[in-house]
């Protein structure tokens, strides 16, 4: 494992656009995080109201509510997130098309390898993004929670890991697609139109059925927080706003992404290369 | 003799045609073997298929008389059709990726690229080098961590005619230290300067596998001629051991049975009154062979 992990990041070390790509998701992200307070406060300032966004604030940054306020975020939809996925399937395309796949193979890599190889390249692209969002996390805590007990801090760091399993499900998506696909620019145009054909589908299926849509799994891990300005149940507003990761999404995400990298797995063996 | 390779009853289809058809080989340690063909006959299937890069439809082969495993593929080198590498690495990278999956060690990498001349460019990225720099780099990689076997698919394609000169030296120069080498061309020059043994395939059907110089000898031709034209010209028609009696030019070539002698030839044509002005044994050349096995199985 850890042989074929060295083997997959030697192929990037020295590759300056991976570097590049990468500065540039680590950068968005944290201008999104970092970019919360003081949009907050811009707001506070233009609405005329500023005590009452000052609490929104507080609330926002307090522990532990924090982890999911910043995991919501940071994997809402697909803003940020996509920038990983587009550099999992310019990596993985890249083997198609310079041909490198096969001398691996050739040198006495297994197709199964070739394939390990890159869902560690995921599992770490995963825990980075993970590490940046936790780093974040703690900083913007410390700077604005009003409560800074270990208790607190550490309370509801499970969404931490929820966010760890969505990253790591939809690189495994992009993965798939990149090894059926094997051209950067198809395998880009089919993730964008499934971007777009998922909603839509969503519109039209019965809702016993949509949330079991690989997308929607992916992205209800960490669902719309619930902070304590929105959390006012009344009979005419009554939503259950989440408290927990729930196991149920979990195991789902799971699900999807052993079968993205087991039908991977069964076309690499199936093809030619 | 200790086999390398075997191959067994090998097919594969793409499509409806047939890119090896039921093929049967077998190589044995120290040969220099030569996979001779037009284009689409099917060799490069076939060392794709022994690579693992390709799925046969049915057959089997084995390596070093084993069942096959990813550890053969790092005993064996290969050089395929084109240089294949990554083009944003330098050489010195690229090469310790190849030798972390073959398990070699690092210092191995100075060596081969002396071997292949390369150690002045060795930090280079891969895409600012020449066709023949990618493809010395190509062998350089092959040479890694010393395989028991070499395999090319047509080495010397793209290259000039000193970059040519120098492939096939080097490959003599390998095939002498003991290393057997897969060589797959449609190049016969290059099969009959090079190697040892040959098989010839034609639409994924092995027309023909042996020695190099048995090729050479099945049939002989000889070249004739007389002061009288006429009478050697019947003198030869009469006689059984002569297959086929062509002019060419002022003389006679005749195509004798295997084994006919022309000191018999000439003794025969002697007791006819015959005097011989030209008698000439012409070696047949693979070129002929080959040609004429192709013909054959049109």
């Amino acid at each position: 494992m850890i042989r074929l992990l060295k083997i997959e990041l030697q192929k990037y070390i020295a590759y300056k656009a991976f570097w590049l790509m990468l500065l540039f998701y680590t950068l968005i992200l944290s201008f999104m995080i970092f970019g919360i307070p003081g949009l907050i406060d811009y707001i506070a300032e233009k609405s005329g109201e500023p005590s009452r966004f000052r609490i929104f604030k507080a609330i926002v940054f307090n522990f532990p509510d924090i982890w999911q306020n910043i995991s919501y975020v940071a994997g809402a939809r697909f803003f940020i997130k996509i920038i990983l996925g587009i550099i999992i399937i310019i990596l993985v395309t890249n083997e198609f098309h310079f041909l490198t796949i096969r001398s691996n193979i050739i040198s006495g890599f297994n197709k199964s390898d070739f394939l390990v190889a890159k869902v560690e390249l995921i599992l770490i692209l995963s825990i980075f993004s993970t590490l940046v969002i936790f780093l974040s996390g703690l900083y913007l805590g410390f700077v604005h929670s009003v409560s800074k007990s270990m208790i607190d801090v550490f309370g509801k760091m499970m969404f931490l890991l929820g966010y760890f399993i969505e990253i790591f499900s939809y690189l495994s998506f992009c993965l798939l697609l990149a090894i059926i696909f094997k051209r950067t620019g198809i395998t880009f145009i089919v993730h964008f139109v499934y971007l777009i054909v998922e909603p839509i589908l969503d519109y039209n299926l019965n809702e016993k059925i949509t949330p079991f849509l690989p997308l929607n799994a992916i992205n209800s891990i960490v669902r719309t927080p619930n902070t304590s300005l929105i959390k006012v149940k009344s009979p005419d507003f009554n939503f259950d706003f989440q408290e927990f990761v729930r196991l149920s999404d979990v195991g789902l995400c799971i699900g999807y992404a052993a079968i993205f990298i087991g039908v991977a797995y069964l076309i690499l063996k199936k093809r030619d290369i | 003799m200790e086999k390398i390779l075997t191959i067994e009853n090998l097919n594969k289809k793409y499509g409806r045609i047939r890119a090896v058809n039921n093929l049967n080989l077998e190589i044995n340690r120290g040969d220099v073997f030569g996979i001779l063909g037009p284009n689409g006959s099917g060799k490069t299937t076939t060392l794709g298929i022994i690579l693992n890069v390709i799925n046969a439809d049915s057959g089997r082969f084995s390596w070093f008389g084993k069942p096959n495993s990813k550890q053969d593929r790092k005993r064996i080198g290969s050089i395929l059709e084109q240089p294949i590498f990554y083009p944003y690495l330098t050489a010195v990278k690229n090469l310790k990726i190849i030798a972390d999956i073959k398990g070699t060690d690092h210092s191995d990498i100075e060596r081969v690229l002396g071997v292949v001349e390369l150690l002045e460019r060795k930090d280079y990225k891969f895409r600012t080098y020449s066709y023949g720099m990618k493809q010395r780099l190509a062998i350089a990689a092959a040479l890694l961590g010393n395989p028991e076997v070499l395999i090319f698919d047509e080495p010397t394609n793209g290259l000039d005619p000193k970059g040519i000169a120098e492939i096939r030296e080097l490959i003599i120069r390998i095939a002498r230290q003991g290393i057997t080498i897969i060589l797959a061309s449609h190049l016969l020059d290059e099969v009959q300067k090079t190697c040892s043994h040959v098989a010839v395939l034609k639409n994924g059907v092995k027309l023909y596998a042996g020695l190099v110089s048995d090729v050479l000898n099945t049939t002989d031709t000889v070249e004739l001629s007389s002061e009288n034209m006429e009478m050697l010209q019947k003198a030869l028609s009469g006689l059984d051991a002569v297959i086929e009696v062509m002019t060419e030019n002022d003389r006679f070539v005749a195509k004798l049975k295997s084994g006919t002698s022309t000191t018999e030839l000439n003794k025969y044509l002697i007791g006819k009154g015959i005097i011989l002005t030209h008698l000439a044994k012409r070696k047949r050349t693979l070129e002929d062979q080959f040609l004429e096995l192709l013909t054959e199985h049109k």
